[in-house]
């Protein structure tokens, strides 16, 4: 424990698209320790404030693009083995993909946060990352009286 | 009344909303069009930081959302009416929509949900009160996340 938060692994990959997908994965790491943690996101003209203690990579965002998504496989290949993380972070969406591949192949563990947008069905990633094995975690709502 | 617009980050277009903006008159209207080409006659940037979101959020009278999850709660944290304009798929507006999330945020009365653009003005006419709000809790994930640290 460091400051009265819980210390995150030597090398935690926290990744999402920019966005709401980005907005909701920095919910989830407020209670946490992240001055070892990494941010991978796509972010295009639009700046977020991690905090000083986090560090950030720009990673493609393969979206509706079967050439960019084999660009980023070997942009994954490259990042995995620059930070060789032991365990990922992520609320989607597509960017996570190839991530998502290797981590099953080398049996690093996944945390998957599925957006609260998808009430009604599940999105097609997290239905992938369902798929080849990951346990798909959802947060609840409180209404505030 | 000041109105922030807020069309998120998507890489598709949402023109269907901006069209009409130009056409209301009366009110201050500042739009955040990330990808989606901003008329001249509008005001506006493509992205924000996040101080510069919520310093126009507590600028705003009224929030006009596209319905993405991070911007309805951000506005909702700040307790601003908002009025959602969802993206929807048959539109070309974005890859699934956003009118699930839309209406169950609508159906606990947080936000009133604008399906056709070209009503919005209505909507602005008669929809002005401050709401509660709700919160997304991820305890029990950052819960799960601390076992495996």
């Amino acid at each position: 424990m460091k400051n009265g938060k819980a210390m995150m692994p030597s090398k935690t990959l926290l990744i999402a698209s920019q966005g709401g997908h980005l907005t909701e994965l920095l919910k989830v790491i407020k209670g946490l320790d992240t001055s070892s943690a990494v941010v991978f996101s796509n972010l295009s003209g639009e700046r977020q404030n991690f905090g000083s203690d986090i560090d950030y990579e720009v990673i493609m965002n393969p979206h509706t693009s079967l050439a960019k998504y084999i660009i980023s496989v070997f942009q994954a290949l490259r990042m995995w083995f620059r930070y060789r993380p032991n365990l990922i972070v992520t609320t989607g969406a597509g960017l996570v993909i190839p991530y998502l591949v290797l981590a099953r192949v080398l049996s690093v563990k996944v945390i998957y946060i599925e957006s609260i947008a998808r009430m009604g069905s599940m999105s097609r990633t997290a239905k992938f990352a369902s798929h080849i094995g990951f346990e798909i975690h959802y947060p609840s709502i409180k209404i505030l009286k | 009344m000041n109105i922030l617009v807020l069309l998120g980050t998507s890489h598709l277009s949402f023109e269907r909303l901006t069209d009409v903006l130009i056409n209301i008159k009366g009110h201050e209207i500042y739009v955040q069009h990330g990808h989606t080409n901003l008329d001249p006659r509008l005001t506006g940037s493509a992205f924000m930081t996040r101080e510069d979101l919520f310093r126009k959020i507590n600028w705003s009278d009224m929030v006009i959302s596209q319905g993405g999850v991070g911007s309805v709660m951000d506005v909702l944290d700040c307790k601003k009416p908002v009025i959602i304009v969802p993206r929807q798929e048959q539109f070309k507006e974005l890859v699934g929509d956003q009118i699930i999330f839309s209406d169950f945020v609508a159906s606990l009365g947080l936000a009133r949900v604008c399906y056709n653009p070209e009503n919005l003005e209505n909507y602005l006419t008669f929809f002005n009160k401050p709401c509660s709000g709700i919160t997304i809790d991820y305890s029990g994930i950052v819960g799960e996340i601390k076992k495996l640290i």
